[in-house]
């Protein structure tokens, strides 16, 4: 339970191929642990939204999802 | 002038759900779904909590009661509204549908909507007094509707909101 598994539940809802569903953990910046997403090339603009509403909303809950752990957490969309 | 349009159907809905006009889910279709997918974010994140749905006539209502749910809040309520934003989201995909929902955690949104009102009255009145224009502070969508009809129950003062988001703000200036 955490940010890790937040994700994980989060994204293949928000997706129309969520087999393609892809995620990886990397080191960032100033501590932070990276999940590195990555989708079926149709649900691109899915995840990320109008004016980047979807991936800001992402952003916003995984934070909030690693509060209490080790290390704040946020997410990159990778090709 | 209003932000009605903008509640109603979210610009992007199109890009983000396919929609069919066809047949469009019920509100309670909605808040099942909602409830479900919500019950499942709670879950993931280890947050003990209790989800709710209801609905009226055109909107599914979801409540989160429970135990320190702050940080579904957030600052201002911004995480809340990430929440609301990705369940309206997933549940359209989920029903192939338009969904219209309101997501609140600990009663927050209704708190805040009070509150809202209060301050839009007091910020009329000084605008009336003064004369002038009061240009608030940044609002999301819901939070501005409020506000344009707290301030269009005072005589001689109009509302509009004016920038882009996520920095739209409603102006109160007096006639």
């Amino acid at each position: 339970m955490g940010s890790r598994a937040f994700i994980d539940y989060v994204l293949p809802h928000l997706v129309d191929h969520p087999d393609d569903v892809e995620i990886t953990e990397s080191e960032g910046d100033n501590d932070h642990v990276v999940y590195e997403i990555s989708v079926h090339p149709e649900d691109m603009g899915k995840v990320i939204g109008k004016r980047g509403r979807i991936i800001r909303s992402l952003r916003t809950l995984t934070r909030a999802a690693s509060q209490g752990e080790d290390r704040p957490a946020s997410v990159e969309v990778v090709d | 002038m209003s932000d009605q349009d903008e509640l109603q159907t979210t610009p992007g809905m199109q890009e983000t759900a396919p929609v069919t006009e066809e047949e469009p889910a019920t509100p309670q279709e909605v808040a099942e779904a909602g409830r479900s997918f919500i019950s499942g974010v709670v879950g993931s994140m280890g947050l003990e909590a209790e989800v709710t749905a209801d609905f009226d006539d055109e909107t599914a209502h979801i409540d989160v009661v429970g135990e320190d749910l702050g940080i579904l809040i957030g600052r201002r309520g911004q995480t809340l509204d990430a929440l609301q934003e990705l369940t309206r989201t997933a549940v359209q995909r989920t029903l192939r549908s338009r969904a219209r929902l309101l997501v609140d955690v600990e009663g927050y949104r209704a708190r805040r909507k009070a509150s809202l009102v209060d301050y839009a009255r007091s910020i009329a009145e000084r605008a009336l007094e003064r004369g002038t224009e009061i240009e608030l502070e940044p609002m999301s969508a819901y939070e501005r509707k409020i506000v344009h009809d707290a301030v269009a129950d005072v005589d001689g003062v109009v509302s509009f909101s004016e920038g882009e988001e996520p920095n739209r703000k409603v102006v109160v200036r007096a006639e």
